[in-house]
């Protein structure tokens, strides 16, 4: 396995800067993340940060936004502006004879973006519909759904809750919160065909004018979650969606490592006690999975099946039952294919600049340093089967809250 | 950069491998000559329900047992069925390639269990069920199905409750039997592995010799014109307009219709995202082409509300019509071709990218390309090629919508 040297350095104004290269390959790649999500959108404004991010993609001051778009395009950048529950990333792969260029567009888009007013109708009915679109797709609603009642505040807003809120959003709204991204936590993450010592620096070049960073503050959530059951109807699907969010610990925890093995023994493979269980021997479904998800403060593991109305109530006991027995501990032989799993994983993403730059990213966001591939191997290899069996028995995965849309599936 | 090779084993089998030093991994698949399109209706799905049943009981092993070993080898496998092809295929990390083959090798050849089939069966109706709450999936396949009517390039990937509820696995043996044959196979392989261990490798191969026919109808023009799906429930409308396109055979068209399609429908700076998405008309495009061994479509469609949709149609047939009367300036096509090489360099840095390439060219009789001269390719069309590409696809020939009213 080549080497993998990630280096982080923080800029003179507080950014943090990191670059870890990928000799063997021919693209470049970056992902800027900006500590500002959902769950910074105002009271009554659900869907703010992605109308933000719509708007900031139509020009800066001094390229409107066609001459902003075909600039990009004419770099042959291919790229992709998304906002998350608790950051927005500028995510760009190109080759990298233009990435100083790329990176420089990026940059005048956060730091002096148009926000014509005249955009922001189009802006807010793009965004709102795409809001709607989430009501066709109920294995994406059901999550929504399931979000909306699981998370506390600020978290309880996801994306697709209240489509009528985004043509609420006004353009000062949207100027004062673009005014604060530059000074917000940013973090520059490089990789591909590009050099550590003259990327850092270019980083450091494009962006030395940003102020002074605010360090990003995440709110205090109380361990407890909610658990319980809830149906939301849907007369008209075909399908009941499942979905269930358990309590787990936060990507920054040093236990982390003993999660991501515990869901790919549920659901990494096709030897996944989940899929085997609920779809290879019962049939019951096409669809089932569980996976982590995290935010600052804490982490779920949600699990998800789709199935039909007179399989719901069984497909739903025995997802859950699979979950709570997880606790009772796995054998040498499951730990051994999740490890290996997890190092496939690993090793496989060094072929994608596009996927080390974000891992990068999320790496500093989450954990506050940048692991080299070499280390998280090594923190997989260190997992024994007593060390994760204890884990799982005092972290097992229980008292769930599950949200089921679709028709009515519950037996009278 | 990468090195590519190939052979013929005596059964008929053919190995196709691209070694790439720096790889870290290895994309194995192995590519069979048979999907929807080889189906009659009374059977229809059964391509894609013995794709599933690739996955349990083989001559060696129980369905658990094929499932452990996929995921001992840390492997990221799947397998899919389309019109013309079915696919098996694992990403692996080189340590692992040998087995992944000889797995895969096995898995094509099942034991067709009786217990498994039965199983297996509902599995696939609740697959059915699940695309049936995927209103753009039912439009694309309505659009085919129309298109073609009782052409076999009309029969649905998976099937039907009323096809695959009656299916007994005889008649999947009988299917397999005639169509699993080492001449209708392809081992494509790209990364971290050379030509001579592969071919060492697919030796246990047990699938028989012999090569299938697979006979090309003439195609009918379409029975519709225009069909509209009905889904009150729905917030959004889907849009679809097919008109025809490249057979696979012919890839220098193939290549015009995706630079076309970059230029005039591209989800960013394309004609369509300035006249549609920009102003918020419509959610999202979805301009693309399908190609088949006798014939192919070239879609443009869209997705939207309810009150946008007669107008984006009016907007797609203008911005259409203007793009054949008027042509496209220099800067939009070297742009165009800009989007297009850099997507192709990125794309062939994945290794099942490249193997999916490799193994689906071989399969549609066409010559291997490395990415160089993929690139020449691009390079070499011309504006005017592409204007002519436009005009001859000029009539549309069928269109539909699905959602509320």
């Amino acid at each position: 396995m080549p080497a993998d040297h990630p280096e982080v350095q923080r800029l003179s104004n507080g950014i943090l800067a990191a670059v870890a290269p990928l000799p063997d390959l021919e693209s470049a790649s970056f992902m800027i993340l900006v500590p500002r999500g959902e769950i910074d959108d105002r009271p009554g404004r659900c869907g703010e940060a992605t109308v933000l991010v719509e708007m900031l993609s139509r020009g800066t001051e001094h390229l409107d936004a066609r001459a902003f778009v075909e600039a990009m395009d004419e770099i042959g950048l291919d790229r992709s502006f998304d906002a998350s529950s608790e950051y927005l990333t500028i995510s760009g792969s190109l080759l990298p004879r233009h990435f100083e260029k790329g990176l420089s567009l990026m940059k005048e888009m956060l730091a002096a973006p148009r926000l014509d007013p005249a955009e922001l109708p189009a802006a807010r009915q793009l965004v709102y519909q795409s809001a709607l679109a989430i009501d066709d797709d109920p294995a994406e609603k059901v999550f929504v759904e399931l979000k909306r009642r699981y998370h506390p505040p600020p978290y309880h807003r996801p994306f697709g809750s209240f489509p009528e809120e985004i043509l609420q959003i006004e353009i000062e709204e949207l100027r004062e919160a673009a005014r604060a991204l530059p000074s917000r936590d940013l973090i520059v993450a490089a990789s591909g065909k590009i050099e550590t010592e003259k990327t850092l620096s270019l980083i450091e070049k494009v962006f030395t004018d940003f102020p002074n960073r605010e360090p990003a503050s995440f709110p205090q959530i109380s361990p407890e979650r909610k658990s319980g059951a809830e149906h939301v109807e849907k007369e008209t699907g075909a399908q009941v969606q499942i979905a269930a969010a358990f309590p787990s610990i936060p990507f920054s925890d040093p236990d982390f490592i003993k999660v991501s093995l515990a869901t790919a023994v549920l659901s990494g493979g096709m030897s996944g006690r989940l899929f085997v269980e609920v779809r290879e021997k019962r049939g019951l479904v096409y669809s089932v999975r569980a996976f982590h998800s995290a935010f600052r403060p804490y982490g779920t593991v949600y699990a998800y099946a789709g199935t039909t109305p007179e399989r719901a109530e069984e497909t739903l006991r025995v997802l859950v039952e699979e979950m709570v027995r997880l606790g009772e501990g796995v054998s040498a032989e499951e730990l051994k294919r999740a490890r290996t799993q997890l190092r496939s994983r690993v090793v496989m993403s060094l072929e994608s600049a596009r996927a080390r730059s974000g891992t990068l990213a999320t790496d500093l966001f989450y954990r506050g340093r940048a692991r080299s591939a070499d280390e998280i191997l090594e923190e997989i290899a260190a997992v024994t089967p007593e060390g994760l069996n204890d884990f799982l028995a005092n972290h097992p995965f229980r008292d769930p809250f599950v949200l089921t849309l679709g028709p009515e599936w519950r037996k009278r | 950069m990468t090195e590519f090779a190939r052979r013929t084993l005596s059964n008929g089998l053919r190995i196709l491998v691209e070694h790439r030093p720096t790889a870290l991994s290895v994309g194995v698949g192995f590519f069979v000559r048979t999907g929807a399109r080889d189906e009659v209706p009374q059977i229809a799905g059964v391509s894609h329900f013995l794709e599933h049943m690739a996955f349990k009981t083989t001559k060696k092993r129980d369905a658990l047992a094929v499932s452990r070993e996929l995921d001992r080898m840390g492997a990221r496998a799947n397998a899919y069925t389309s019109w013309e092809r079915t696919v098996f295929y694992a990403q692996v990390l080189p340590e692992f390639a040998r087995d992944a083959v000889a797995l895969l090798g096995e898995m094509i050849d099942p034991a067709f269990l009786e217990e498994d089939f039965s199983v297996e069966k509902k599995v696939i109706l609740e697959e059915i069920e699940m695309y049936n709450d995927r209103p753009e999936f039912m439009l694309f396949e309505t659009m085919l199905e129309k298109r073609y009517g009782s052409h076999p390039l009309g029969i649905r990937i998976l099937g039907t409750r009323e096809s695959i509820g009656p299916l007994s696995v005889e008649q999947m043996r009988e299917y397999h039997a005639a169509r699993y044959r080492c001449g209708n196979v392809v081992l494509a392989v790209a990364g971290a592995a050379r030509i001579e261990e592969v071919a060492e490798w697919a030796s246990e191969i047990t699938l028989p010799e012999g090569g299938v026919a697979r006979p090309t109808p003439s195609v009918p023009p379409p029975e519709e014109r225009f069909f509209e799906i009905e889904r009150p429930e729905d917030k959004t409308c889907h849009f679809v307009r097919a008109f025809p396109g490249p057979p696979s055979s012919n890839i220098k068209e193939r290549f015009l219709a995706q630079i076309v399609s970059i230029l005039f429908g591209d989800s960013e700076g394309s004609r369509l995202f300035w006249a549609l998405v920009f102003p918020g008309i419509v959610e999202t495009l979805d301009v693309g082409t399908l190609s088949f061994t006798e014939d192919g479509i070239f879609y443009i469609g869209f997705s939207a509300l309810p009150e946008n949709v007669q107008k984006s149609v009016e907007i797609l047939g203008n911005e259409w019509r203007k793009l054949a009367e008027e042509g496209f300036s220099k800067e939009e096509w070297d742009r165009a071709k800009t989007k297009f090489s850099t997507r192709t360099i990125l794309g062939s840095e994945s290794i099942l990218g490249r193997m999916g390439s490799i193994g689906g060219d071989e399969l549609e009789g066409l010559p291997y390309h490395s990415l160089a001269e993929e690139l020449a390719i691009i390079d070499s069309l011309t504006m005017e090629e592409a204007r002519e590409f436009i005009r001859r696809t000029n009539t549309p020939l069928i269109e539909g919508r699905i959602g509320p009213k």
